[in-house]
């Protein structure tokens, strides 16, 4: 793992660097530098490039030009043994984010990564990418998973460590808190992250009914509402979400309600368009709901809190499916990776203001037209 | 899960729990509700589930979840007395038919506090353990013993150096004697004027009576000018009394209060003691509850359609029942809390030092039933006066949760009582609900803003937020351009 430099120049001080050869592309071979040999880890090599790289210094050549330009100097990538080149931070995006772990205790039925076994580097390598992320351009780092709170004392570790390391970053961790019913757990956790963790944990409904079956997991409604209520006595911040779909629209504006009367401290409720992909492309018969059909439930909801001063968001949610009223409410989310329009796009008014699609869901819907 | 019920003139039953979250259900819903025939997967038993009225599954959780929120609506009860009344004078140069503040003529100097007893007023007023202070200066006309008033800000503001508390000022006045030295002083000081305006010209001078004999509107109206251009706009509010003959005349009222440019209007219900009670003019002031409920009513669905139109003016009684019906916070209201607010939210100074829970135990004791009286600042200690029996006893009367009629009530988490009126009317602290024209009134207008919130027209919530949260129409409607 290192950070992607194109210069031959000011090398990140004793982090491991991976020097992409091409700019300017008639460079043959680095000059001399004793100190910066000492951190190169590995050279990239865009495809027809004349450049040498220095004697035992593992290279990877003829990398496809389009997937270089990707590249930026900041951006962390690690090298697998195979030669394979993965991006593991990109610089300046502001969706960068800590796959803590793969396992959850949790199986919502419309879960876009479904649980999973992780590799057995994955809490060092998350270590060893925190220090190698620059503090003064991070300024934001999710923490997801899986259920980050798995990893137990080693989350805590994680969390300070970015604290410690990235002082001016905002982390933020997501979390279905069901541990932080523990409140010593809690605690410190809170402690290690503060001030600059903020905390976001999806709630589902008002009761724990129908969450509990969103879940896939009996009694976490409430073991969620233990850990939010935690974290609101050891003053954290913490956001709400919930995705929208056929089992959470219908009572919509009760889950508001329960809100704004059992979790009036959060700093934001998130209302999220589904992304179709993972168990929510194998459920899809029975969550599918078009976006078109429920804006009702939704203005509603949302305009219910928004009254109350509970600052609310509208995630993944194209600009031609929401009544006009909500637009001030719509944030552009969609990972930029993830991020598509299709072609009916092309002639929309609203392009700039709209955050598009999941390119990587299965179903959209029936109804995106441009915006005149 | 605990909840009170009763049925409403919509013939639905109106179920409310334990911390004021509440529905309407229809007859034979609320009976399957009762006999325990409602299906746990149905959208209704969902909604009774989600506001706690039932659970089907664990019940610890929910009962931790519902005393947290009852902590968070009693919250109150943590700070204590935090609005003092000061009477610095009972020398008024008006006469108002309906003044209960037994007002002497202006020549009669006895009835002015001494600096002496104003520093001892200040003394006990800062050892309260609030952290919020509101002293309020009130007559008589505050205006005519202004070297006290003055006494006490300096005063108040010298041990609050040490004491840190936020420190409000405000002084009650008819505003006809306000000058430019006054002025000047409270811009400088930072208090702000209380005033009483009943409504137009012929309303108003009715019965707010010059001691000459004339009305008070036209010097009103100049002064209320003057005293603007230097507090600012909204450094002068104004109170208004409801008589007999203002009942039919409200909307004008409420439009002179919009025209003048106010935050807002209190329709209020005189007082039914007091001068009011023995003076010629009686008869304008001992009228039916019904039709001060009736005329309310009318009038505040008039002030949503002004909001609506464009011009913003908050009720101010409709503003403080809402905000406990709708959010789960706790609203302080002297008048209208469970225990009383006499005394442990509010509480009266005497000119000549004598301390009562509320003006209305002060006037009492003007008329020879000194009930009420706590103490007094120049002989007793703040925890003399602030623990006496008399006090305890208020408060031990005064818990809705145990007041006959009230106990079963589902308005109670919005309501509350008020001993000292008992007493006055009916005889006694307990009460007599079902004869009790307090308990009427707040029945009826309580009912009426339930329906209202029920039928959800979404502008008439926008209106509701708007008086809650203090913010105009268009931020409650979350009105931006596109941001992203
Ligand atoms: S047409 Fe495309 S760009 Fe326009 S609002 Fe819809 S999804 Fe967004
Ligand atoms: S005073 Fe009347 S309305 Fe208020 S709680 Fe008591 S019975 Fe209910």
């Amino acid at each position: 793992m290192g950070v992607i430099s194109t210069k031959t120049s000011a090398w990140f001080n004793g982090k491991p660097v991976i020097f992409l050869a091409g700019s300017p592309d008639n460079l043959r071979r680095l000059p001399f530098r004793p100190w910066g040999r000492k951190n190169l880890a590995a050279c990239i090599v865009p495809a027809a490039s004349k450049f040498t790289p220095p004697p035992k210094i593992p290279c990877i050549f003829d990398v496809p030009r389009d997937y270089c330009a990707d590249l930026r100097d900041g951006d962390v990538v690690l090298i697998a043994p195979d030669g394979r080149i993965m991006v593991v931070y990109k610089a300046g995006s502001p969706y960068n984010s800590i796959l803590a772990t793969n396992r959850c205790n949790s199986l919502c039925v419309m879960c876009p990564q479904p649980p999973d076994r992780d590799p057995d580097d994955l809490y060092e390598n998350n270590l060893q990418l925190i220090s190698l992320l620059d503090p003064k351009t991070t300024e934001e780092l999710g923490i997801t998973g899986g259920e980050p709170t798995l990893l137990g004392e080693d989350l805590i570790t994680l969390v300070q460590t970015c604290r410690q390391k990235l002082p001016n970053t905002v982390l933020t961790l997501l979390t279905n808190g069901r541990r932080l019913k523990d409140l010593e757990f809690a605690r410190a956790l809170v402690k290690a992250g503060s001030p600059n963790l903020l905390i976001e944990t999806p709630l589902f409904a008002d009761n724990d009914t129908e969450h509990d079956a969103v879940m896939g997991a009996k009694g976490s409604f409430y073991e969620t509402l233990q850990g939010l209520h935690n974290l609101a006595l050891l003053g954290q911040p913490v956001g709400l979400r919930t995705i929208l779909h056929a089992m959470t629209i219908k009572r919509l504006t009760q889950y508001a309600a329960f809100i704004y009367q059992n979790l009036p401290f959060v700093f934001q409720v998130a209302f999220m368009g589904m992304e179709t992909r993972g168990l929510a492309s194998k459920n899809l018969a029975q969550l599918w709901v078009d976006p078109f059909d429920y804006q009702d439930q939704l203005a509603h909801a949302v305009r219910y809190l928004a009254r109350r001063m509970v600052p609310v968001s509208i995630y993944n949610h194209q600009l031609c499916l929401l009544p006009r009223e909500l637009w001030p409410f719509a944030r552009k989310s969609i990972t930029d990776w993830k991020q598509a329009y299709p072609p009916a796009c092309d002639t929309c008014s609203q392009r700039e203001c709209c955050g598009g699609i999941f390119g990587t869901g299965e179903k959209h819907s029936a109804f995106l037209r441009p915006i005149s | 899960m605990p909840f009170r019920f009763s049925p409403v003139a919509s013939n639905r039953m109106l179920v409310v729990n334990e911390v004021g979250e509440f529905i309407f259900l229809d007859r034979q819903t609320f009976e399957r509700l009762v006999s325990y025939d409602l299906a746990p997967n149905t959208g209704i038993f969902l909604d009774l589930k989600g506001k706690h009225f039932v659970t089907d599954t664990a019940v610890t959780p929910v009962i931790d979840l519902l005393a947290t929120k009852y902590r968070t609506k009693r919250e109150f009860l943590k700070s204590f007395t935090g609005l003092h009344m000061v009477v610095v004078t009972l020398r008024c140069n008006q006469r108002c038919n309906y003044c209960h503040a037994s007002s002497q003529p202006t020549d009669q100097q006895r009835w002015d506090m001494t600096p002496e007893t104003a520093v001892n007023v200040v003394h006990k007023i800062m050892e309260s353990p609030s952290e919020v202070i509101k002293i309020e200066f009130q007559g008589g006309e505050p205006l005519l013993n202004f070297e006290v008033v003055k006494t006490v800000v300096r005063e108040a503001k010298r041990l609050n150096r040490k004491k840190n508390k936020h420190l409000d000022f405000v002084i009650c006045t008819n505003l006809t004697l306000v000058d430019a030295p006054t002025l000047e002083y409270c811009k400088k000081e930072g208090i702000t004027l209380s005033t009483s305006l009943d409504g137009p010209k012929e309303i108003h001078d009715r019965h707010r009576l010059m001691r000459t004999g004339e009305g008070s509107y036209d010097r009103f109206m100049q002064n209320l000018h003057f005293s603007r251009s230097i507090l600012g706009h909204d450094g002068v509010n104004p109170l208004m009394t409801a008589s007999q003959e203002s009942l039919s005349h409200f909307n004008e009222i409420v439009d002179q209060y919009a025209a003048l440019g106010f935050q807002g209007i209190f329709l209020r219900h005189v007082n039914p003691y007091g001068y009011a009670q023995n003076d010629a003019t009686i008869q304008s002031f001992v009228y039916p509850m019904e039709d001060f409920v009736e005329a309310y009513k009318k009038a505040l669905l008039y002030i949503i359609e002004l909001n609506l139109a464009g011009t913003p003016l908050v009720e101010g009684y409709a503003c403080i029942l809402l905000s406990r019906i709708l959010t789960p916070f706790c609203t302080g209201f002297v008048d209208l809390q469970s225990p009383t607010g006499a005394g442990i939210n509010g509480v009266i100074y005497d000119f000549n030092g004598e301390v009562y829970p509320c003006d209305e135990a002060r006037m009492l004791a003007k008329m020879g039933d000194r009930r009420f009286y706590l103490g007094n600042v120049n002989r007793d200690s703040y925890l003399d006066i602030f623990t006496s029996p008399v006090l305890q006893e208020l408060i031990e009367v005064s818990c809705v949760e145990t007041l006959p009629g009230c106990h079963s009530c589902p308005l109670q988490p919005y309501c509350g009582a008020d001993p000292v009126r008992n007493y006055a009317i009916q005889g006694d602290l307990v009460g007599h609900r079902p004869t009790s024209d307090f308990c009427m009134k707040h029945k009826a207008i309580i009912e009426f803003l339930l329906e209202l919130i029920d039928q959800d027209d979404p502008g008439v919530m926008d209106v509701f937020w708007s008086w809650i949260t203090n913010r105009t129409l268009a931020e409650v409607r979350g009105e931006a351009p596109c941001s992203n």
